[in-house]
Formats: C-alpha cells, sequence, structure tokens
C-alpha cells in the first residue's frame, strides 16, 4: 500500500461529498447540508404551485426538495423549482432603499425613504388630482400582500388606478370564465390530466413551461391521445399524438371550425346544452356564417383533420382542453378561450373527471391577483361598480363605503397610456419589471421620464425598470415571508419564511403596513397585523362568493392539507375521513383524525354555474383580421414564447442561478426555418437582425423545422425582444397580443 | 407625522428590548426585527422528525435493478428517450442532493434537431429529442487510464467509474481525455469531479438524484452484460465513437431517431481554453532539446547546453502552473503503467535532471581551468571567465584547484560530458514522444493525427536549426545550409498545421470543427505565420544580403521560439472536442 501523501483515498474534499443518511424523509443526503429543519412551501415561480421542502440549517435555507406528500408535485420539481433559492443569495440584491439624488441612487434610511414616498405622492396627488397616481403590481407575491396593497392604496391612499402584470398573463382567461360562468372559476384540478381520454394543448407547451404538470399527464393511465394546437412543433407537439400546426392567430377560427363540424356530425351533448347553458342556438346560427372552406383556408387545416378530431368526442369520451399563453395572448384572445369552453358545453366536457375547458395559469399567485388584488376587480372577485359589493366590504372590512372607489381601475396598457399622456404623474411599481416585459416597450425610456416619482419595490436593485426609479424599495423575497398563494386549479398554498432577508429588506406586507402609518391611514389596518391575520380577513370577504373558503380554519390547517382548494367552506362533499397512521390518506400529516378535505376537487359537477341564471352562456363573435398582417416589407409572423424550463420570465430571478444559466442558452436566438434562412442568406448560428416597424433586435440564427416557413420564433426572455412587438389589446381583457406581429430578418 | 405617533399606531410588542436601529423609528425596527425571526420554522417542521427513511421511494423503487450484477455485468444508466421531455430537472436534482457548487452540473442535457443543409430539403420532417447525459462509466474508461496520479477507480462489482477526490491534483489530463465531457474542473478547489453514479445511494438501495428527480421516470439504473453492451453501444447522432471508451449508458426509443438528426450545437462551436502553461511547456522543452542537438553537434562552447537547460528547466518549472494542485503534483508518477502524461513527466523530469549535470560538468572547467582568455570564445564563457578572475574569487579557485581529489572532481573527462550529454538527448527524443503521445492517446481527431508527433519533433528541430545557425562559431557556408534548412522545415511546418483549411472543406469532414475554430483563430495565426516568417525569411535574407552584420541572427531563434509558442496556443484553442448532443446557444459559446 501507497502511503497517503502519495495516494489518498480520502480527506477533506472526499467527505466534503459524503452522504449519510438525513432525517425529514430525505434519504441519503449530503453530510454538510444536513437540515436541522425542513419547512414546507410553495414554489415562487409559476401557477403549478409546488410544494418544496425548504432545508433550514444554523438559520439559513442551505438546500430544497420537492415534497412528496403534496398533491401537485407528488415529489419533483422542475429545474427553477430545485434552484428556487439561488435567486436569494444573489450580490444585487436590494439590501436598503435607494432614493435618487443627482442623478444616481444612494441608500437611504426607511424613515427617510418612506416620508419621500409619501411626500411625493401627496404632492402629486394634491397637485394633480386623484387620477394622478397609479401602481403597477404583481402575480409573484402573497395574497395577504396583494389584499393590503389594493386596500391600501384604493380604501387608503385614494389611489384609483392600480393593476397587476397579471394582465400580462391571465386577464383573458378571468374575462372568458367570467363571462361563462358568471365567476372566474377554472373548474379543473390537477388529476384531471390524469382522467382524461383525450387531453387539448392549445397554445400551451406544458413539457418546457410546466414541466410538473406534463408529469401529471405522463401518469394518466387511459392511454389518452393528445392533440396539440400550435403553429410551432413543441416538445409538447412532439410527444403528441396529433399535432395541428396551424397558422398563427387562426385559433379563433379554428376552434369554431371544430364547433361546426361537431354540429355537423351531430357529436353534441344535447341534454347538457339544453339543461345547463344558454345561447347555443345563436351560437350555431352565428356558426352558419361562417365558411368551412375559409376557415380550411385561413388555418391551413384540412378537412379531414377537423372530422379526426371532431371524432375524438365521440363515445362520451372524457376531453379536456388546456389552453395557456398562446390564447391568452392574443387579439381576440376572451373569444379564443370562450371558444374553448363552447366545444366543453356543447359536448358535455364540465365537471365530470378528465374533462373541462382549463386555463393554465402563468406566474405563482396570478390566481391570488384575481380575487384579492384589488384592481380590476372589487376584493373577492367584487366589482366597483356595483353598490351591493361595495356595501358588503365596507361592512366587513368596517371602512367607510366611500372610501372605496366607485369605478374600474384602467388596465395596464390604460395606465401606460396615462402616464405617456402625462395623466399620471406617480406611479409605484411592485415586484415586476415592465420595461423588459410590456409590449412595444422600445419607448419606455420617454415613457418613464414623464413620470414625477417612480417607486419600485423589488428584491433586486438591478432590473431594468428599478434603473428608472426615484426611490427603491428593498423587498424580502419568496422563501423570506409568510402567506399563502394560489395555483392554477384554486389550491391555497402556504409560503413560507425559511430564510432571512439580507440587510434591512422587508417583506412586502411590512412595507405596506409601514406606507399606511406614514401615510396616516395605519388606523384603517389596526387589524391586519400579521399575514395570518389579513388570512382570516379574507376569508370573510370569500364568504357566500363562489370562492367561499371560510371552511379553511388557519394556516396550518392549510398546510397539514397539502392545500386546500375553493370553494372550501366544509360541507360534506368536500371532506373525507383522515384515518390517523396512514400516510396515503388526505392529509399529508398522519396525526390529525376527523375530517380532511378532499385534496381534488372540480366545480360545476352539479352543472350549476354562477350566473344568475345558474346556465353557462356560450359566448362568440366574428373574429378579426390581425392588426398586423405580414407584407412583402415585413413578410415574416414572429412568435415569441418560453425559451426554455430553466428561464422565468424577464431572468430577474433565473439569471442569478449557473446553474439554470447552464440550462438555457445564455443568449437571445432567432427559430428559423431553413428554407427562410436560404431566402434571406441566414447562416446557422450567426447573428441575424430582426426588424418590426418598431424596433430591431439582434438574435443568433437556430435553423430547425419546428417552425414554419413564413414564421420565426423568439424567446421572450432577453431584453429587446418587445421592442419589436406590437401593441394591439384584447379589447375585452385589454391582454397584450404578444404572439404575432410582422418582421423581416436579415443578416 | 412623528416616528413616535407611528410607532404607537403600530402593534407594539410590550417587550421592552427592540432596539431603536440607528435612523431608524422603532416602527421600522419592529419590522426589520420580525423580517429577521425565524421562529416560525421550528413551528412546523417537527412532523417528519426522525423518520431517516427516504419519503419518495414510491417513486423510483421500480428504477432500480431487481438484484445486483454478477461476473460480467455492471450497472449502467438507462434513458428512455420517448418519456424524456426536456425539463432538464435532472440536472439540478442532481446538483442539489449531491451538494455541488453553484456553478457545478454532472449532468447535461443536449438537443437533437434535424441537421439543416443546403440546399434545403423541404420534406425533411421537424424533429426534437432532449437527450439527458452524465458519466457512462465505461467499460474502457479513458479518463482512468490517462490520469496521472491514479485518481480513478472502476468498481470490480458495481463497474461504477469513481473519482479519488483527494487524490487529484487538477491536471485536467481526463478532461482531454473522455470524449463525453464528463469529468468537470472545479476551479475553486483545483479538483476535477464527476458522477459516481451515487455510490452513497445505490450502497442502502436508494435512486441516484437524476432518477428520483426525473418527472417521468425517464432515467434508470440496470444491470448490463458487459459483452452485450460492448457489441451494442448506444447510437446517438453526433456523439463520440463509442470505441475509445466503452459507454455503458443505454438510450432506449420505441421510434428511430431520422438518420440526419444532429446535435443542436453543431453549428455553435466553441473556441477552447489555449492551456498556455502546456503550451509553454511543450515548446520550451522541445526547444531545450534542439538546442541540445545543436549543441552536441556545432558547438565548441557551453553557450547552448546552458540555453538548453535554462529552457527546459523553465518549461518544467511553468507546467504545474496547469495544475488546480500543484503541490500534489509530485504524484503525477503514479500512473506510469498506463498514462502517457505520466510518461511524460517521468521522461521530461530525467532528460532535465542529465541535461542539467551535462551542463554543470561542462561548465566546471571554464571556471577551474583558468586557462588564458581564449579568442573565438564567446560572450558568456568568457563572462563566466572574467567573473573567475575577479581577485576573491580567483584566490578560492586557486585553493580549491590544489585539492587533489576536488581538482579531479572539476575537470571531468570530456567522454563523460559528451556522454552525458548523448544521455539527456536520447531521453529529450523519447521526452517529445511521450508528449505527444499524450495528445494522440486522446479521442480528439486532430490531436490523433501522427502529425502530432511530427509537429512536436519539427518544434525542436526548428529550434535547433535557429540556434545553430545564428551562433557566432557556426561558419558562414554552414550558416547558410542550416538557414536553409530552417525555412524549408519552417514552410512544411506551418502547412502542416493549416492542413485543416486545406482538406476540410466539406461540413461533413472530421475536420471541418477544428478548420472552423482555425479560422476564427485568424490573428493569432498570422501572428505565428508573421514571427516565423521574420525569423526564418526577412532576417537570414537581409543577412545573405550582407545588409545584416552576423550578429544579427541572434535573433532568429526567438522568433522562431514565439512562432512555435503562438502554434501551439492554436494546437489547443482550435481543437474541438467530441462531445454528447449540446444545446443551442451554449453558454461556453464565444462569438
Amino acid at each position: 500500500m501507497l502511503p497517503t501523501t502519495l495516494l489518498a483515498k480520502d480527506g477533506v474534499l472526499t467527505r466534503e461529498l459524503v452522504k449519510t443518511p438525513a432525517k425529514f424523509g430525505l434519504g441519503m443526503h449530503p453530510e454538510k447540508w444536513h437540515p436541522d429543519a425542513v419547512v414546507e412551501s410553495v414554489c415562487g415561480f409559476c401557477s403549478t404551485g409546488c410544494n418544496l421542502g425548504l432545508h433550514v440549517k444554523d438559520g439559513r435555507a442551505v438546500n430544497l426538495t420537492p415534497s412528496k406528500h403534496y398533491p401537485v408535485n407528488q415529489g419533483h420539481a422542475c429545474p427553477k423549482g430545485w434552484e428556487a433559492l439561488t435567486p436569494l443569495r444573489a450580490a444585487d440584491r436590494a439590501t436598503t432603499p435607494l432614493l435618487r439624488r443627482d442623478g444616481a441612487l444612494k441608500p437611504v434610511s426607511w424613515d427617510n425613504a418612506l416620508r419621500t414616498f409619501v411626500d411625493n405622492f401627496k404632492r402629486i396627488q394634491k397637485t394633480h388630482g386623484p387620477e394622478s397616481l397609479a401602481f403597477l403590481s404583481t402575480g409573484q407575491i402573497a395574497t395577504e400582500e396583494m389584499a393590503t396593497l389594493g386596500a391600501l392604496a384604493k380604501f387608503g391612499m385614494g389611489i384609483l388606478h392600480g393593476d397587476g402584470n397579471t394582465r400580462q398573463c391571465m386577464a383573458t382567461s378571468v374575462m372568458a370564465y367570467k363571462e361563462a360562468f358568471g365567476f372566474d372559476a377554472p373548474p379543473f384540478t390537477y388529476s384531471d390530466f390524469e382522467e382524461s381520454d383525450v387531453l387539448f394543448f392549445i397554445g400551451a407547451n406544458p413539457c418546457i413551461a410546466h414541466p410538473i404538470l406534463w408529469e401529471r399527464v405522463c401518469k394518466n393511465k387511459r392511454n389518452p391521445t393528445i392533440v396539440v394546437v400550435d403553429p410551432r412543433k413543441t416538445e409538447t407537439a412532439m410527444q403528441a399524438g396529433l399535432h395541428v400546426d396551424l397558422q398563427p392567430r387562426s385559433d379563433l377560427l379554428f376552434l369554431y371550425g371544430l364547433a361546426k363540424t361537431l354540429i355537423q356530425k351531430d357529436l353534441l351533448h344535447r341534454d347538457y346544452i339544453a339543461n345547463h347553458t344558454e345561447g347555443f342556438s345563436e351560437f350555431e346560427s352565428f356558426l352558419q356564417t361562417i365558411h368551412m372552406e375559409f376557415i380550411q383556408e385561413r388555418t391551413g387545416i384540412p378537412q379531414e383533420t377537423f372530422v379526426q378530431l371532431a371524432g375524438l368526442f365521440r363515445d362520451n369520451k372524457r376531453v379536456s382542453l388546456w389552453w395557456t399563453m398562446g390564447v391568452n395572448q392574443g387579439h381576440e384572445a376572451v373569444r379564443t378561450a370562450q371558444a374553448i369552453i363552447n366545444l366543453c358545453l356543447m359536448t358535455g366536457n364540465i365537471g365530470r373527471p378528465g374533462t373541462g375547458p382549463n386555463s393554465i395559469t402563468g406566474q405563482t399567485n396570478a390566481m391570488g391577483s384575481r380575487l384579492f388584488s384589488n384592481t380590476t376587480n372589487l376584493l373577492g372577485g367584487r366589482s366597483f361598480t356595483n353598490e351591493t359589493h361595495r356595501r358588503e366590504v365596507a361592512d366587513i372590512l368596517n371602512i367607510p363605503i366611500h372610501n372605496i372607489p366607485t369605478q374600474d381601475s384602467l388596465a395596464y396598457n390604460e395606465i401606460l397610456e396615462a402616464v405617456d399622456r402625462g395623466t399620471i404623474k406617480g406611479l409605484w411599481v411592485i415586484a415586476t419589471n415592465p420595461a423588459h416585459s410590456w409590449i412595444h416597450n422600445g419607448s419606455f425610456d420617454k415613457l418613464m421620464g414623464k413620470l414625477e416619482f417612480l417607486v419600485v419595490q423589488d428584491m433586486y436593485t438591478t432590473t431594468h425598470t428599478a434603473q428608472y426609479a426615484d426611490l427603491v424599495l428593498p423587498a424580502a423575497a419568496w422563501g423570506e415571508k409568510e402567506g399563502t398563494v394560489i395555483n392554477s386549479e384554486r389550491r391555497i398554498g402556504r409560503i413560507r419564511k425559511a430564510s432571512k432577508a439580507p440587510g434591512k429588506a422587508l417583506a412586502d406586507f411590512h412595507i405596506f403596513k409601514l406606507v399606511a402609518e406614514y401615510w396616516g391611514c395605519g388606523e384603517m389596518f389596526k387589524e391586519w397585523t400579521t399575514p395570518e391575520a389579513v388570512f382570516q380577513i379574507l376569508k370573510r370577504l370569500s364568504k357566500d362568493r363562489p370562492c367561499d373558503f371560510t371552511g379553511i380554519e388557519d394556516y396550518a390547517h392549510v398546510g397539514r392539507s397539502g392545500g386546500i382548494q375553493w370553494p372550501f367552506t366544509g360541507k360534506p362533499d368536500e371532506v373525507a375521513e383522515n384515518i390517523p397512521g396512514e400516510r396515503a390518506g388526505n392529509e399529508i400529516f398522519n396525526d390529525h383524525p376527523g375530517k380532511a378535505p378532499i385534496q381534488e376537487r372540480r366545480l360545476f359537477s352539479d352543472g350549476k354555474f354562477f350566473t344568475s341564471n345558474g346556465r353557462a352562456r356560450f359566448c362568440f363573435e366574428k373574429p378579426r383580421a390581425l392588426y398586423e398582417p405580414t407584407d412583402d416589407a415585413y413578410p415574416l409572423t414572429l412568435l415569441t414564447g418560453r425559451g426554455s424550463s430553466a428561464q422565468w420570465h424577464t431572468q430577474t430571478r433565473t439569471e442569478k442561478s449557473p446553474i439554470l444559466q447552464k440550462l438555457a442558452p445564455t443568449r437571445a436566438y432567432v427559430e428559423i426555418n431553413p428554407e427562410d434562412a436560404e431566402t434571406y442568406s441566414i447562416q446557422n448560428g450567426k447573428p441575424v437582425t430582426i426588424q418590426s416597424r418598431r424596433g430591431r433586435f439582434t438574435a443568433l440564427a437556430n435553423f430547425t423545422q419546428t417552425v414554419k416557413p413564413g414564421q420565426v420564433f423568439v424567446p421572450m426572455h432577453y431584453e429587446g425582444v418587445n421592442a419589436l412587438t406590437y401593441p394591439a389589446f384584447d379589447p375585452i381583457s385589454k391582454q397584450p397580443s404578444y404572439k404575432a406581429c410582422a418582421v423581416r430578418v436579415s443578416r | 407625522m412623528g416616528g413616535t405617533e407611528i410607532a404607537l399606531l403600530w402593534r407594539m410588542k410590550s417587550d421592552p428590548h427592540i432596539a431603536e436601529l440607528p435612523g431608524e423609528p422603532p416602527l421600522i425596527s419592529q419590522a426589520l426585527e420580525d423580517q429577521q425571526e425565524l421562529t416560525a420554522v421550528d413551528l412546523f417542521s417537527d412532523w417528519h422528525e426522525g423518520n431517516g427513511h427516504p419519503e419518495n421511494r414510491e417513486t423510483w423503487k421500480t428504477l432500480l435493478p431487481g438484484s445486483a450484477p454478477g461476473p460480467g455485468q455492471q450497472y449502467a444508466f438507462e434513458v428512455d428517450l420517448d418519456s424524456c421531455s426536456g425539463c432538464k430537472a435532472c440536472v439540478t436534482g442532481c446538483h442539489n442532493q449531491n451538494g455541488l457548487d453553484p456553478d457545478e452540473a454532472w449532468r447535461s442535457v443536449g438537443l437533437l434537431q434535424m441537421v439543416s443543409t443546403f440546399p434545403v430539403r423541404s420534406e425533411a420532417p421537424s424533429f426534437l429529442q432532449h437527450v439527458t447525459t452524465a458519466c457512462h462509466h465505461c467499460l474502457e474508461p479513458a479518463c482512468l487510464s490517462g490520469c496521472p496520479v491514479i485518481a480513478y477507480e472502476k468498481d470490480p462489482f458495481t463497474g461504477i467509474v469513481k473519482h479519488l477526490d483527494d487524490q487529484c491534483i487538477g491536471c485536467q489530463y481526463c478532461l482531454f481525455k473522455c470524449p463525453y465531457g464528463v469529468p468537470q474542473f472545479n476551479k475553486s478547489k483545483g479538483i476535477v469531479r464527476k458522477c459516481d453514479m451515487c455510490t452513497d445511494r445505490l450502497t442502502v438501495g436508494e435512486a441516484p438524484a437524476c432518477v428520483q428527480s426525473c418527472p417521468n421516470e425517464a432515467i434508470k439504473i440496470t444491470v448490463v452484460d458487459k459483452e452485450e453492451i460492448k457489441q451494442q453501444p448506444f447510437a446517438i447522432p453526433g456523439s463520440p465513437d463509442p470505441v475509445f471508451t466503452q459507454p455503458t449508458t443505454r438510450y432506449t426509443s420505441r421510434s428511430a431517431i431520422p438518420a440526419d438528426a444532429g446535435s443542436s450545437d453543431a453549428s455553435d462551436l466553441a473556441l477552447q481554453p489555449s492551456e498556455w502553461p502546456l503550451a509553454v511547456m511543450l515548446v520550451l522543452t522541445q526547444a531545450s532539446v534542439g538546442g541540445l542537438l545543436a549543441h552536441l553537434l556545432f558547438e565548441p562552447s557551453t553557450v547552448l547546453i546552458l540555453l538548453a537547460t535554462v529552457l527546459g528547466g523553465l518549461g518544467l518549472a511553468i507546467a504545474p502552473l496547469h495544475l488546480g494542485r500543484p503541490q500534489f503534483g509530485f504524484r503525477a508518477f503514479l500512473g506510469w503503467r498506463t498514462s502517457w502524461l505520466s510518461r511524460e513527466a517521468i521522461v521530461l523530469g530525467g532528460y532535465q535532471g542529465v541535461l542539467s549535470l551535462a551542463c554543470v560538468l561542462g561548465v566546471l572547467p571554464l571556471i577551474f581551468s583558468l586557462p588564458e582568455p581564449e579568442t573565438g570564445l564567446l560572450f558568456l564563457d568568457s563572462w563566466i571567465q572574467q567573473l573567475t578572475r575577479l581577485p576573491f574569487l580567483n584566490n578560492g579557485i586557486q585553493q580549491l584547484n590544489h585539492l587533489p581529489l576536488v581538482g579531479s572532481l572539476f575537470h571531468p573527462p570530456g567522454w563523460l560530458v559528451t556522454g552525458l550529454g548523448w544521455t539527456a538527448f536520447a531521453l529529450g527524443i523519447q521526452g517529445v514522444f511521450c508528449s505527444a503521445m499524450v495528445y494522440m492517446d486522446t479521442p480528439r481527431k486532430w490531436w490523433r493525427s501522427k502529425m502530432t508527433l511530427v509537429k512536436f519533433s519539427l518544434t525542436g528541430l526548428l529550434c535547433g536549426l535557429a540556434l545553430a545557425s545564428s551562433m557566432p562559431f557556426t561558419p558562414r557556408t554552414m550558416k547558410g545550409i542550416l538557414l536553409g534548412s530552417l525555412f524549408i522545415t519552417s514552410a512544411v511546418k506551418i502547412v502542416m498545421e493549416l492542413w485543416p483549411l486545406f482538406s476540410a472543406k466539406e461540413s461533413s469532414h472530421e475536420l471541418w470543427p477544428v478548420a472552423s475554430l482555425l479560422r476564427r483563430l485568424k490573428p493569432l495565426l498570422f501572428a505565428r505565420i508573421a514571427a516565423s516568417l521574420a525569423g526564418v525569411i526577412l532576417l537570414p535574407g537581409l543577412w545573405s544580403l550582407g545588409l545584416l552584420p552576423s550578429v544579427a541572427l541572434v535573433s532568429v531563434f526567438p522568433l522562431v521560439l514565439l512562432g512555435e509558442l503562438l502554434e501551439r496556443l492554436v494546437f489547443f484553442k482550435a481543437c474541438a472536442p467530441p462531445s454528447m448532443p449540446g444545446c443551442i446557444v451554449k453558454p461556453t459559446g464565444n462569438h
């Protein structure tokens, strides 16, 4: 044997990676990271709502593992989830308030920062009137924080206008459901992925955008037929049995074509239509005005495909139709989503396992925002223009009714237009990065220059938007604060504090509370002492609303139940017996005998909807032409979307993880069909200039047949993409149409 | 509103210990203190306290083999390509569950697409297939055979190729040797680390981290028959020839991968690190051997042997700068049975030792013989003699010289010096051979060519010619012959270096990636050629025309040496390694 000087089989470096049995059900785990505690928290990226066990050691979150006993993710996570803690440790975290002085952002005390904030906003409000202030919020903070912000801004500070970045992702689904069902109520539960015979994914690429939902599809034991409707051959399309590669933005026509074919082939559920819906005959006659030949021409989809797809609805099969941003970000998006809903209504594919018109949400708490952000909707999915609703809220919150605005807030695009017009002079941006993400943002510089005071509240000082700020408020991040979020399937889950915020960063909740005190309306929020206290207020606000969750006791109840879907009032059909000692039961805890919420529940099994007459409505409208069709000067259609599973939106967080950076292209690229590449003399891997009427953008060419000739695809994650996009909006949801504009490419 | 008033409105804790932060009223101090509290953690973390079993066992228990490997078998990864949707959770799962450093990944996921060539085939189907890959735990691991410090072991029972982290000296030769880019150099630790199939987990019946973290059960551990896997290695388009190492991973799919699918990073080649300490070491040791030959053949003095010794010494002194842990560099001889790097270290070490001895023995008489100043001696030699004539040194030397034994020791017989010189040269030749084999024994196409040996040898020859021709002792006619040879040899070598540019015209050519990278190194190539041309044409030309004095030829060698150093940087930077499929727009991409 050689001496260890010559041959060292063990030592510090070897032991660095040694794995030994750890507690908390982790099995073998790196010894250096054996946790002192594991804190369960819903992930802070997307709306899938995976639960993560955060490993705390010496008062610091050192690692995480996806929770096994959570009905959503069942022990798995996507790369972003696995890396959720890394962005917290970034060097560019905001650690102290920063105030712009002599052109540069300089550290100031919280006291100074809050005084300056309040002084400037009050001055603007006094000088320019109540219309002159606005806030832009997010789908990334806890429901309790959204509600506190919404109530503070609108009832306390008298700010009339506020909207969230959820306008960019979910506004369409909100309006579609609201009009069709009488309430913004996604009807599904994730087990529907496993219970379907046929799954349609329309403008959705779960393999990349929602990997854990795709996991649920893979768990389907019914040998399902998977149909992907998408102009691109995405990863999901590769996995599908049938890829409908329709022309960009012809989805509404395509869906109407499918409806026509279903009628023609008499594959309707007449009883369901008669008993639970209204407006079908009008829809039927409307469809007659659109000719199948026209549909085939515009969509590029042949008649056989329509017949084949209609055939999938035969034999009472369970058909579920899932959509996300491909539908939501369109110029006639609400009608498109409703065309999906119509298909379900006319074939009775709703309220049963494995069915439903199902909108997959984007951000972790877009659903919380939809109910409680108090922006476009009054708290609890109510309306500002409805006096009864205002009265209810005033009574529940014990505030004067005249503090509640009687008008709807301006939408995101209208707020920015008002900034441009000079009507809005003070803007408060919370946890979002519009300078990168907002559509057609080439002129953002100019826009921000028109503001008298811009407050950016964020976990980083380096976001593009923060560079314009007059005041930066340092926010604690996900993982550093408490609250609840609501996922795509209406599941209320907890986010938890497992790590200390850096420096003087404060939870958004604390910041809102402090602003309230400095503004002088702290008295109004004296009951809003902690996030959990706010949760109890939210319960009261939900009472007798479709989202009623008054049956949830407290945070602990949410935690031990693996999240609880709304509605939950504790009615007998919502609960099941939990048998102590049987971990496979309804609760993740085995020491809580008694009734526990059933973990997977869907809506409308009784065929009763939230409309005044209890019937679901067929909503439809004549398709409209694209705002900017291609022409000789700009002959290609630009598609945008998610690039990889390792990137999140504007990358402010995911770019902080070296591992996620390894898993994603680090430079912008454009997918282009080799045929077009040949036409425009573009070389694979070489820079390409993409130009629209509004701006230009450079990316590396990636030749691929997954985009069809005449189309190019650029991921949304790279700064500058939205200098190209055309500012078209759905007229009902005001959601921007990111998915189609005319461009040309050159070397 | 003042801070005190605000504090009254805030929920005040009765707790008086809350200190006011400088510049912040109590209200804010309270919030900041709340923010730093982690008490909630304790309340909710107890529920699976004490449970030592892996909680997620149900999700992966079917992904482990039912029995341990028998004779002729080993463990292997098996990847179901149909189930892999490209989410890449396996990479992050491995990263987190193994406690790797922030930028360290032992698994990677590449993408296969249709290879696009002009003219476009419009009927080409669209195709996307993600390919997850980690260590293939090869039957013939090249990392293991190349390691100079025997820091790799292949477990005879499981077949797992394990790296001994504490043994590693960070030479990174395994990065050159592995065709799949598996070993990862950890800069901060100065060592290489790699996948060990989560041996710690497998040992207790737990699944490796990647297996546990794949949402779609695409990765599992199987027992494979070695003979079978040798006969049927995986065939992923664009992946390296399995013959080098015989990888054991199995990739399965219901449908065949289209014939013209290829890695999506095929057009996105990255320039490789220059490995400058290695480049300098190679060129200097080769120049040293060439200089020694010039000394042995032509020189009546000791300048060239001194120079050869210094060049060799410098080269070997700079080489360890390449090591992550140079303090353990002395282990480098351990792998001599299989590793050309070990052999290079041993032989070049021996060369330098013998050369140094020959040099010292050659120089001693100059100091101790104290002859009358000779005419024709080179400046260096005469300097040494001038030095020994300084009174205080001279006295000492005279006295030493008069001691009988010492005296004879200081005047070694000529045959001994010459014999040692030729011995050193023989070792030097073998050293250059070992150096070439270090690169020829890798799976990199360009390096594997015999041209590598020729190039390395010619570097030595060129340096020898340059030195011999520029020395004042060389007669003018001989100078002419030597300079002529220098010119021809240089020209041949430069053509040889640029050969991929001439031969690889089609993207299907095996040297196409090298040619592409060479094109991106134009400035470096120009500098390399310019230095050589100045040394082998310009200076000799001017000299032969009588426009320059002979002494100016002293500059020939530095120019030739510079040219060779630049050539060697190109040698490293342009050699595209084989790899598993990569991603589009690689992070390492250098555009």
